[in-house]
Order: structure tokens, then sequence, then C-alpha cells
């Protein structure tokens, strides 16, 4: 079973992988699929490069029952992955790509950033804009370089957090709560209601995401969203009565929305119109 | 001496504080399941919460007694609701180590086991990361052990327990969760004892003791000494637990759960809730005094002898100092009875010496020695009124003589005092002399059935004199005068009598029958009916339908649900719903071995009722058109409700047929006329939509009714009559003739075949075996071009290689079809 499809940013590549976030697979444009990893957790929170080599990542490797998280670059030109960080029992952050097109991860609590050119990393933070979730806050690295850290719920736990493409917003979760949009520099909280692992169009206008019912055991019922970045003009994308889509993203063009359907296994993709 | 004692002390509290090393660089993330109230439980204390706090429990555990390096917790408090991919999400973005949801189990009211279900595919393989199943293997003892059941499921795949046909992990935690992951659970909430012990603090913490010491010797560690003594007070005669007992250990105390202290939040019944359960931590080794006082008992005095490696448990039964007194008659004070048909029945408070009892009885005016038995653990007692006079007023004196099992003589006027005599008046009947009437039938005069073998419903208002039956019912073919072979059974009930004819010969279509009831028939008083009572009624001749079993129960009733697992069940006696294999009250014209036997006791102060008891599986699916879904149903003509619900492919999934009122009592063939019966109303359309299958059988109160009652069912199935020819729903009419491979193919026993007229005429379509001859005409007659499909059902015939041909004009087209059963 295939989940979690994220498109390169060129659109010519369909990054997936499968349950429990085993390996990543690619899909190219005559459908052929090559798995480059079968690294446990490699394909949970995943991003593409923005020159489309390759994919950063936070595998898990295991000595006996105990795990260790680190970054790792897997290229698709068949190189050898590459770990960029420490494999540590307390990495408990996501690595990413910035706005600027920089890899950055967390070491012991300090951020760096990956150069894929020189390959090397530095502490300091990426070109760019980034954000990622650190001790359940939102973490923003701006283009001055400084750590900015947003609660923008106080006393409640961010998930799943996702930077827009301009860098200038966050869409993310709380636990056990909404789904939000926030300004990069703290202000403009937009409580979308319920929703689940939201993402942004590539022009970073809107966002997709899924609205799940379960039963504490199975999902009893999804379908996918999108709604404007302002909060506005939320829009039922699907209306399947026998699929669950999960895990909707856009297409490199911001047309259409890549979901995993879990009844069976497949990804699909639909027009990000509204469902008919 | 005191200085060894100290030594001891010192080195007892060391190791009771120490704390456990070897779990450092590893963390969990521990998952109650589900959110706020969600699964609700019986007497109001939902999954949910209990789950909460186990976890809660379990994370102080591990925190404050091993070096972990964290304990995560997907949902800490009872407002938020966490969806399923917000949990897995958490830990996976934490690249947490562990996965461990808490959960319980809902299923019928006796029903308590402990599961544990880790990741598992479809191959049978364990999910990758491993470990899930290491460790589900340590806790499904000590969880089993710790609940104090002994029916465990065990530690299973989770593909394996819920049957995954490909891919896998079957639950969401274990398939999307990217580290080993297991799923408890710990009881059922639906069990009344087990949810009112789940409404304590500290039984929580016992539920989390077990998980903390599996992780222990999951990670290779030494389990510390427990020093945990717990247990269950209860009352020596019913077994219930004592709510506000006092139990002293090793100098403190712990006070039973009381309304007042935890019961009012469930429950506005100051005396409904109670759990008698007691709990003590660091209680030092060896040998330790136990003291227990409760109003109303006997103080209890004992030691205990502490267990180094487990939980130890001690329950202490209570013995009551109040005398006892009695507490229910039959017939109520100053009501009546029928002599030699109602008895006497005198209920005490609690187990009674019976020969104390027996001999203190005074009639008056006397009656001899009436015959006497007891009953509910010699707390009943039942005396025969065959003796007795019509028409009399009776005094019955208990004298105080009599006594309970534990010598308290019987407090007769009921101020808590022994040694009083009970007195009672009551008075006997004129005798009955009318005679039984027939208040229900089936077939009704003039009705025209269709089944082959019909079972034949008589039901009277009230019990009858099997000897007077012999000779008194015919059944006859009206043109032949010809006696239909019949199997009669009898069915007394408390308010009714049914008398079942089970048909043993194929009636014949378009022909008269009579079922004729003679004068005679008596009542247990002797009253005879005095004038025949004809039923005239017609076989069918629509024709011969085929009938296809979804599940006759000889099988076993392994693929229901009880009804508590539906969560459309509302408005129930819990203590009271369930299912049963029945292996007596069957339907004898199929030669059944084993029936669904249903009670319900529906609860008057709920304002909707409803039983949904479920049957999961999905096949087989069955056509619309020309079909009868049908199922023997042993009514208790108690004017409560049935109906079907089938699954069907329109929106809401699922439809029901209308309400039928159970006015009847012994057997009847309840039928659903899938094509041309109305469509009740429930979360479907009130359209019917292929593919149907059976979802389930439904009841409801019919208010001002008996809320209590026990019903049987036999033989669920579906008759077709004629073959099922349907346009497609592809309107329009096809450039050229087609005729599709069938699907499914190979099939059992139904499949759908697809054909294509471009030119409207005479089409015929047929079935052939191997050896080329045909066994079935599917379409013979005229049809207007287009597109068509046809369901062929095959149940009557062996499995084998068929061919089917489709003749229209000039066009011939034949293929192949494998039928397996």
């Amino acid at each position: 079973m295939f989940i979690n499809p994220k498109v390169s940013p060129d659109g010519k590549l369909l990054a997936f992988t499968q349950e429990g976030y085993r390996g990543l697979f690619i899909m190219n444009d005559k459908n052929e699929i090559t798995k480059i990893t079968d690294d446990p957790a490699a394909g949970f929170g995943f991003s593409w490069l923005h020159d489309n080599s390759g994919i950063v990542a936070r595998p898990a490797k295991y000595d006996g029952m105990k795990r260790s998280n680190g970054a790792a670059i897997y290229y698709l030109n068949g190189n050898a992955p590459v770990e960029i960080s420490e494999f540590s029992t307390k990495t408990t952050t996501l690595p990413g790509v910035s706005t600027g097109g920089e890899v950055f991860f967390l070491q012991n609590g300090v951020v760096h950033a990956y150069s894929n050119t020189s390959r090397s990393s530095e502490e300091r933070s990426p070109a760019g804009v980034a954000a990622f979730i650190e001790n359940d806050k939102i973490s923003v690295t701006t283009t001055a370089g400084e750590k900015r850290v947003i609660e923008p719920v106080k006393g409640e736990r961010c998930i799943n957090a996702a930077l827009s493409p301009d860098g200038n917003k966050v869409v993310f979760e709380v636990m056990g709560g909404d789904l939000y949009i926030i300004n990069s520099d703290g202000t403009g909280l937009i409580d979308l209601g319920t929703g689940y692992r939201g993402a942004w169009s590539p022009d970073s206008k809107k966002v997709t995401y899924m609205l799940t019912t379960d039963d504490g055991h199975q999902l009893t019922s999804s379908q996918i969203y999108t709604v404007n970045a302002d909060g506005t003009n939320k829009t039922k994308i699907t209306n399947f009565s026998h699929f669950l889509p999960i895990d909707p993203s856009f297409s490199a063009d911001g047309k259409f929305i890549y979901f995993a359907n879990i009844t069976d296994g497949s990804i699909m993709k639909i027009s990000a119109e509204a469902a008919k | 001496m005191k200085k060894i004692l100290l030594l001891a002390a010192l080195f007892l509290t060391v190791q009771l504080q120490a704390q456990i090393t070897g779990l450092s660089g590893w963390n969990i993330v521990i998952d109650p399941g589900h959110s706020a109230d969600e699964n609700m439980g019986i007497y109001n204390y939902p999954e949910a919460q209990k789950s909460l706090y186990v976890g809660r429990h379990l994370r102080a555990f591990l925190q404050d007694s091993t070096d972990i390096d964290t304990v995560y917790m997907t949902r800490t408090d009872s407002i938020q609701i966490v969806s399923l991919s917000q949990r897995t999400d958490y830990a996976n973005s934490l690249g947490a180590a562990w996965f461990h949801s808490l959960h319980s189990d809902a299923g019928g009211a006796s029903a308590n086991t402990t599961l544990l279900l880790w990741g598992q595919y479809a191959s049978g393989a364990e999910k990758i990361p491993n470990g899930g199943k290491a460790m589900s293997d340590i806790m499904i003892g000590n969880l089993t052990k710790g609940m104090r059941t002994t029916t465990v499921r065990g530690s299973i795949g989770d593909c394996s327990f819920y049957g995954c046909t490909s891919g896998g992990p079957y639950l969401w935690v274990n398939r999307m969760s990217n580290m080993p992951s297991e799923l408890s659970e710990a009881g059922f909430h639906t069990n009344p004892k087990q949810n009112q012990l789940n409404m304590n603090y500290e039984w929580k913490r016992l539920e989390a003791k077990t998980f903390w010491w599996s992780i222990i010797k999951f990670k290779g560690q030494q389990r510390p000494y427990p020093g945990i003594m717990a247990g269950i007070v209860t009352d020596s005669e019913s077994g219930l637990p004592i709510n506000g007992a006092v139990v002293t250990v090793n100098g403190r105390t712990y006070t039973t759960d009381t309304y007042q202290s935890l019961f009012h939040k469930y429950s506005t019944d100051s005396t409904l809730l109670r759990n008698g359960f007691y709990y003590f931590e660091r209680v030092p080794g060896g040998i330790q005094s136990i003291s227990v006082s409760a109003p109303g008992y006997d103080t209890y005095n004992s030691t205990v002898a502490m267990s180094d490696t487990f939980f130890t448990f001690k329950d202490v039964a209570m013995v009551n100092s109040m005398p006892p007194y009695v507490a229910t008659v039959l017939p109520a004070v100053g009501d009546s009875l029928y002599p030699g048909i109602n008895n006497l029945q005198i209920t005490f408070s609690r187990p009674m010496d019976t020969a104390s009892v027996n001999n203190a009885l005074v009639f008056a005016p006397t009656v001899g020695n009436p015959q006497k038995s007891w009953s509910a653990n010699e707390r009943t007692l039942v005396i025969n009124t065959s003796g007795f006079q019509f028409a009399t007023n009776y005094t019955l004196t208990i004298l105080a003589t009599a006594k309970d099992k534990s010598n308290h003589p019987l407090d007769g006027n009921g101020d808590g005092v022994g040694g009083d005599p009970y007195v009672m008046n009551f008075s006997t009947r004129v005798p009955d002399q009318v005679p039984p009437a027939l208040v229900a039938r089936y077939p009704q005069a003039n009705e025209q059935v269709i089944e082959k073998r019909p079972v034949i419903n008589l039901t009277f208002n009230e019990p009858l004199k099997t000897s007077t039956l012999g000779g008194k019912i015919f059944f006859t073919n009206t043109s032949t005068g010809a006696n239909v072979q019949t199997l009669t059974k009898y069915y007394p009930g408390t308010d009714f009598a049914s008398v079942n004819l089970f048909t043993r010969e194929d009636l014949v279509p378009g022909t008269q029958y009579l079922i004729k009831i003679e004068p005679g028939i008596e009542d247990m008083s002797g009253n005879a009916i005095q004038e025949a009572i004809e039923i005239p009624f017609t076989m069918g001749s629509i024709g011969q339908g085929t009938t296809y079993t979804i599940d006759n129960f000889d099988g076993g009733i392994g693929n229901w649900w009880v009804p508590q697992q539906s969560g459309s069940t509302v408005g129930i006696l819990t203590d009271t719903t369930n299912i049963y294999l029945d292996g007596v009250i069957l339907n004898h014209g199929t030669g059944s071995a084993k029936s669904m036997k249903l009670t319900y006791g529906w609860d008057l102060l709920a304002t909707q009722w409803l039983i949904r008891e479920y049957y999961p599986a999905t096949t087989p699916t069955f056509p619309i058109q020309n079909t009868y879904l049908e199922t023997m149903l042993f009514g208790d003509g108690s004017g409560n409700k049935f109906r079907f619900c089938v699954n069907d492919g329109g929106p809401g999934g699922h439809e029901v047929s209308e309400w039928k009122t159970i006015d009847w009592y012994g057997w009847k063939l309840v039928r659903w006329d899938l094509a041309n019966d109305p469509v009740g109303s429930w979360i479907g359309n009130g359209v019917l939509e292929s593919p149907l299958s059976i979802d389930s059988y439904q009841l409801t109160l019919t208010p001002g009714k008996k809320n209590i009652g026990t019903l049987y069912f036999d033989d669920l199935q579906y008759t077709v009559y004629g073959p099922v020819d349907v346009q497609d729903e592809l309107s329009g009419v096809p450039g050229a003739y087609g005729l599709s491979q069938n699907f499914p193919n190979p099939f059992n026993p139904s499949t759908v075949i697809k054909y294509a007229i471009p030119v409207s005429g005479n089409v015929e379509i047929s079935v052939y075996n191997a050896l080329g001859q045909k066994v079935k005409t599917l379409v013979d007659g005229f049809k207007e071009a287009g597109n068509y499909q046809i369901t062929f059902e095959a149940g009557d015939l062996p499995s084998g290689l068929y061919l089917y041909e489709l003749r229209s004009g000039v066009h011939y087209e034949v293929k192949k079809m494998l039928l397996m059963k």
C-alpha cells in the first residue's frame, strides 16, 4: 500500500512511501517505479531538494530496540545516500528545505544548514525562511538568520507544520484541535476548523488538507478539501463514497491534487477544482 | 532486634523506591485510545476516560521510577478530540522508539477478555520494525492476571485477528506508526463488573502497573518487589461488592468507593453502582494483617502473605449481621391466584435454612402439607397450590423460628430486628370458565402462501392441556381430501401457547388447503374450545423458488455480534440482552440443528430503543427482483417490533424493511419482498440499490408493551422466484451484440452476466453443463434494443464448468464460466 505522495518541484517525478513510512519510491513520467531506499521512517516528513536531485528525510536506525534518528539525503542519480547529521536517540525534529533551497536540520537543539554543493553543514540558519516543529512549538528561521519561536495557541501542542513556498505563512495542526494558518512572524492566526495534514499550493495561495473521521481503530470517512490562505473559500474536492483519500499534496502546476487511497493502496490525482 | 528491624525497613524502603535503569536512550508514546467521552461503557463510564487515566499512571511509573529518556502522550485530557492521523503523526514526527495504544473492548455483558494486537501484514509476518509481538507476548500474561480474568484471547497479529486479505497491518496505529507498536484491550467496558472497577482510580493504576512491569521485562530489567495488596470486598451471600467498606492494612486504611465519593458521577440511582475495590501500594513483604469493617456486617480479620512477584490479591466476603426478611411474594399481598396453576412464591433477603422455614409455615385455613421447592441459592421458596380451594381467603404465617444459614431469626415485620413472624393474606380465584382463543395465525384465512413447505402457526391466548391436542388439528389438501404430512410441536408460554405444524411435503401450486381446529382443545382449567375453526388457504402459483441460505446457525453464532457491540444499539438493559446458541427451539421444517436465541430487555427510562443484531459478513449478495429475504422468527407475542436491515450500494449504505409487530408466539416465517414491499426509514435513502447483503436483524420496543422477552431466529435465507433480468444503468442502444464474461468468475452461487442487443427482438440466454445438457434458461422473450444484465443463481447446481449461450436473430455467442462451491 502506497501513501504520502509528493511531486518534485519540476513536476516530473512523484515520491511516495508505504505503510509504516518504510522506504521511499519514485515514479517517473513513464509510470516506472524505483525504490530508492528501504530505510525505516524515511517516508515520513520528507522534502524534495529544490533542484529535483534528491530527497531529504529522517530515517531511523535500530540498535536492538534503541532507535536513533538522523538526517539523510537520498539522491536519484544512483549515488549512495549521505547522512548529513549525527544519529541520536534524542533527535525529535524533522529536517527540511528552506525557501532559499538549503537543507536544514537540528542537532542538539541547534539549527544547521547543509550545502548540497559543498556537501558540508554548519551551525547557521538556512538561506531564506524555514519552519519546523521543536518542543511542540513552531520555530521559524528568518532571512535575517534569526530564530523565532511561535506558540500560536498557548499551552497546546503543534504538529505537521508546513511553510508556504513564499515563506510568509505556516499551516499547522493543534493536537486534539483544529487546522490553522499563521503568518511566519507569529501574527494573523486563522482557525480553519477540523482538518489534517495541510499542504501548500506552489503559488502559496491555497492549502489542501484531509478531513477524516475514525472509530479509534480505522478511518471511517475521509475527503479532501482546499481553502484559500486567508481562510476563505473552503472547497470540497473529493466526494468519494468508496475511497478513503489521505495525504493530499498539490501538483507542481497547482492544477491537480495527488493523494493516497487507503482502501486499495493506490496513489491518485484529481483536479484541484471543486467536486462535481 | 530493633536494629535489625530498622535495617530491614530501611532496605525495604530503598528497594521500593529504587530507580530502574536500562531504559536510558529509549522513549515511548502512550496513546490513550479514543477521545473525550467516546465509546461509552455500561453505566456511563467511557473507554476514553479509562484509557486516559491508565496512560497517565503508566507515564508516571516510567518517569518517576526508571531512567527512561521521555514519555510522550498523544492525548493528555478529556477535552481534546485526537484523530487517528494525529496520534501517529505526533509519534512519527518525534521519531519515538515505541507506540503503545490503550483500549478496552465492547461486547456482551458477560464477555471480559484481554487482548494484545501487534502489527502484522496479511502475509502473516510481523510489521517492520519488529518488536510489537515480543512486547505483546509479555504484556498479555501480566494484563490478564492483573485484570483477574481467566478468559484471554491472547497476543495476536492484527491481520490474523481481523482477517486481512492484503496489505496490513489492519489497525491504523499499527499500520501508520513508523516504530514498533501494539494495542491493548484490557477487558470489556460493556461488562458490568469490569466497568464499575474501571471507574476506580487505583484500578487504573493496577492496569498501568501490568504494562510498566512488562516494559521493564521487555527491556531486560528486573521487576522490583511489587508491594501491592488489592482485592474486592463483597457480601458473602449475594456476592455483590460492598460500598464504603473500610480496609486496614499495615496501619493504613482504604475506603471502597461509595455513591457520594464516586458513583454519583455516573448514576442518579444511589444503589446501582458498586465495585468493592481496595488497593494499597508500598506494603512490606511477609505476612500482613488485614481488617475490614462495613455497616451491617461482622468485622473481618485475617492475615495475608505478600507475593514477591505480582499483585497480592485478597478478596474478602463479609457476613451480613442483619436478620433475614421476606423480600418479595407472588401473588402480591392481597392479590389472588388460580389454585393448581399459579404457585405461591416467597423470596427471602438471603439464603435460608430451608428445614427451619418449611417447619415454620402455617396456613389458615389449613392446606395439609403442600409440596415445596427451593431455588435461587435457597432464597426462593415455591409452594404448590394444587390442594388449595377456589374462592377462598388465606393467611400464611411464617413463624419466627425460620432462620437464615447463619442462624439469624426471621425479621417478619421488616424492622431490622429478628425474631418476629411474617404474615401475608391472599385469596384464590373463582375457577376459569373461558375456553382458549386463537389470537394469531399463519396463514391467514384465504391467504396465498408461496413457500413450498410453510410452517403453520396457531397462537392461543393461554397454555393448553397437551392431552387434549391429539386428533384435533388437521391439515388437508382440499381438492384430494388427503392429509398433508406434518410434524406438530406445542410451545407453552406464560401468557400464550403455540401449535406449529412443520410441513413435511411440498405443497402443490394453485391448490387449496385447509387447516381445521376441532372443538375439544382445553385450557389448563379444562375449558374446551366449543366451535371448529377453519383456515382455508391457497398455495400460490408464482413458481417454485430457489432458496439460498445466508446463515442457518447450525455452525454456531460466532459470525454475529452481540447486540451491545453495535454502536447503533440503544435503550437496552444490557444485563438481560444477549445472544445464545440454542439446540432446543428449532425450525423443524428444515431439520435445523441449532438456532440463535436472543434475550432482550428495554430500558423504560430511555427515549430511543433499537437492537441492531449485526452480521458483519458482506456475503452472499442477493438480487432485488423476484427475491424475498426471509427468516424464521420464534415470536414472544410481546407486541414489540422486528425488521431486516441490508447493506446496499446507495447513499447511507443501508436500508431496512418496514417494522413488523411480533404479535405471534412460536415459529413463523418473516419475509421481505425486496422488489415490491415498502422500504423502511433508517440511514439510507429509502431505495434498494444493488449489491444487497444482510446487515442485521433489528428490534425495537413498542411503548406500553413488554420490556423483557426472548426470541429465536433460524434459517436466515433468501429465495429467488425465477431469473433476475434488469436493464443496465448504461442506457442507449449498443452498436453490436455483446455477451460479456460473467462476473465474478469463478462464482458461488451467483454471478452477473451482461449482454447487449442492438436490435429489438426475441432473446434467449441458456446455461448448459459440460455434457451439453441445458440446465437453466435465463432469458426467453422479446427485448427492446439495449444493455442488460442478469443474475444467474446456481445454488441448486453442482460445482463445475458451465457454458452460457446468447441467441437473438442470427446472432449466436457462447462463453464459459466456473461454479466453485
